[in-house]
């Protein structure tokens, strides 16, 4: 007969492997759906709580799906893109994973996806600890560029 | 380290001052590891999500159903998406203008290329819905019958604006587009179960043997968990139990030559199961596999023999659908039925009498399906 103290036990060790497995900077991005410029801006696409923790760098993958909703074409450069986390500066690549290139033109009602990462530094990392910080990520789409914001909680765990 | 220590701090903070140090770290482990499961859960549950899209309705350029438009001073996103038994619709509504907006969630619906027109159902109780300038906001709506959408290629969604009067202002529109190009998945139009429970009680009709000298007056009762796994095909776990009669033949014949025999017996089910929907009314089941077998004689609540053995058996079900939901937290297919179990298992003796025996055991049964 098993007992129950021992069911929970495993219980417990079951949840804390898993739980630890798992430890990364909680961040999270907000819905956003724009409309500048003539194209139309989602990020839905971007899984808000999937980030990766390797080799001492974290890892933000951010995804936005774009349309041109007027009658002229749009041509898109994601080449300049950045991040920005408090006083730090670094560069983001972007590109259009169709085509692998970070140039395209969209025609009237044409959609693409564009994809951008970044690898956070260690330093960066003891910086987001101070406080509540938001994190930058600044694309150019067409004429102006767009920034899309994550916030960064503190209280929750950095190895 | 830094989120060992918060975590510790953080379970502390949970913790009686005056309770053993013990209690605090296990307290703190437990709050770790919950936080930690919760987020890896959180997102495993989105990656899911973003890949449940269906599959024929993607667009070639983004890999993706999303469309996007525009009107009213609103953006809107549709998505489609699918699991194994539904299909719904995503919506995302921004408001870019500098007042609020109303939607009129009770006029919404989608217009169909043959004109069909549906209404758009929310899996939520809301009435007109004000969207405050710079907000966004997310239903979900299902499609009662995901097989209806192979007949269509397209699909108009129309979201009705109002004022405070309720009088009609704008109307916001987005259409999704399916692709032909692409292959269809069998997820797609296809309705299916991923898990069904069963409850059934019954008694054995025909019967060889001791199935039949000592079942013919008691009921078969028993349970069974169906998980399909690969299309609507998957595997069965079940337990059945059926306290036999007392029978004085029986008692006489078994070498022990006791007062009152009494006998029951268990089974526990496994073995391969196939589901058939057939539309919203009907669902058929039928699985075959090894049946495991346990005879107990006891006498005076003290075991005095127990008998293992191997069999088969082979399950039919047949089920009316009395109510079908595709909306939190009744989600299911409710169904009652009949069905039929035969179940052979092989010959064995407890004294001079023979047991096992084959048997064909109809019976009524309770079923939930998710």
């Amino acid at each position: 007969m098993i007992k129950i103290k021992t069911i929970l036990s495993i219980i417990l060790v079951s949840f804390i492997i898993s739980g630890c497995a798992k430890f990364i900077t909680r961040l999270r991005v907000k819905p956003q759906l724009l409309y500048e410029d003539g194209l139309l801006i989602s990020n839905s696409q971007t899984n808000p709580y999937r980030f990766k923790y390797e080799n001492n760098q974290l890892r933000i993958d951010y995804a936005l799906i774009i349309k041109n909703n007027v009658q002229e074409p749009k041509e898109l450069d994601l080449t300049n893109a950045y991040y920005q986390a408090n006083q730090e500066k670094s560069d983001l690549k972007c590109l259009f994973p169709k085509t692998n290139q970070t140039k395209k033109t969209l025609k009237f009602e044409e959609q693409a996806l564009a994809t951008c990462s970044v690898n956070i530094t260690p330093s960066s990392l003891n910086a987001l600890m101070l406080k509540d910080t938001d994190i930058t990520l600044s694309i150019p789409l067409a004429h102006n560029i767009h920034n899309f914001t994550y916030r960064v909680f503190a209280e929750e765990f950095v190895q | 380290m830094k989120k060992l220590i918060i975590t510790i701090l953080f379970g502390l903070s949970l913790t009686n001052n005056s309770r053993a140090s013990g209690d605090a770290a296990a307290s703190a482990l437990v709050s770790m590891a919950l936080v930690g499961t919760i987020y890896s859960i959180n997102s495993v549950q989105y990656d899911e999500w973003l890949k449940s899209e269906m599959e024929s309705w993607k667009y070639d350029e983004t890999d993706l159903t999303s469309s996007l438009s525009r009107g009213c001073d609103a953006n809107l996103e549709l998505r489609l998406h699918r699991n194994r038994r539904m299909s719904w619709i995503v919506l995302v509504v921004h408001n870019e203008k500098k007042e609020p907006i109303i939607l009129n969630t009770d006029n919404m619906d989608v217009t169909f290329p043959n004109g069909a027109v549906r209404k758009m159902k929310s899996n939520h109780a809301v009435s007109d819905y004000k969207i405050d300038p710079g907000w966004t906001i997310q239903g979900v709506f299902p499609i009662s019958e995901k097989a209806e959408l192979a007949n269509f290629k397209s699909m108009e969604v129309r979201l009705p604006f109002i004022d405070t009067t309720g009088k009609s202002v704008c109307e916001l529109k987005g259409v999704l587009n399916r692709n032909d190009k692409r292959e269809v998945d069998y997820l797609d139009y296809n309705r299916l179960l991923t898990v069904e429970f069963s409850l059934f009680y019954g008694n054995n009709l025909l019967a060889t043997n001791s199935l039949k000298a000592t079942s013919d007056k008691q009921g078969l009762f028993g349970i069974l968990m169906n998980i399909y796994a690969y299309k609507n095909s998957g595997f069965t776990v079940g337990y059945l139990r059926q306290d036999l009669k007392k029978d004085n033949e029986l008692t006489v014949k078994t070498a022990r030559n006791l007062s009152a025999l009494s006998l029951s017996e268990t089974n526990y089910l496994i073995g391969y199961a196939v589901n058939f929907l057939h539309g919203r009314q009907f669902s058929t089941t039928f699985g075959l596999g090894l049946l495991g077998y346990t005879l107990e004689d006891t006498h005076e609540q003290n075991i005095h023999d127990m008998q293992n053995k191997t069999g088969e058996y082979i399950n039919a079900n047949f089920n009316y659908i009395y109510y079908s939901s595709d909306s939190f937290p009744y989600r299911g297919d409710y169904m009652v039925g009949l069905g039929f179990l035969f179940r052979n298992i092989p010959k064995f003796h407890i004294g001079n009498a023979v047991f096992g025996g084959a048997s064909l055991a109809p019976y009524l049964d309770l079923n939930i399906g998710f």
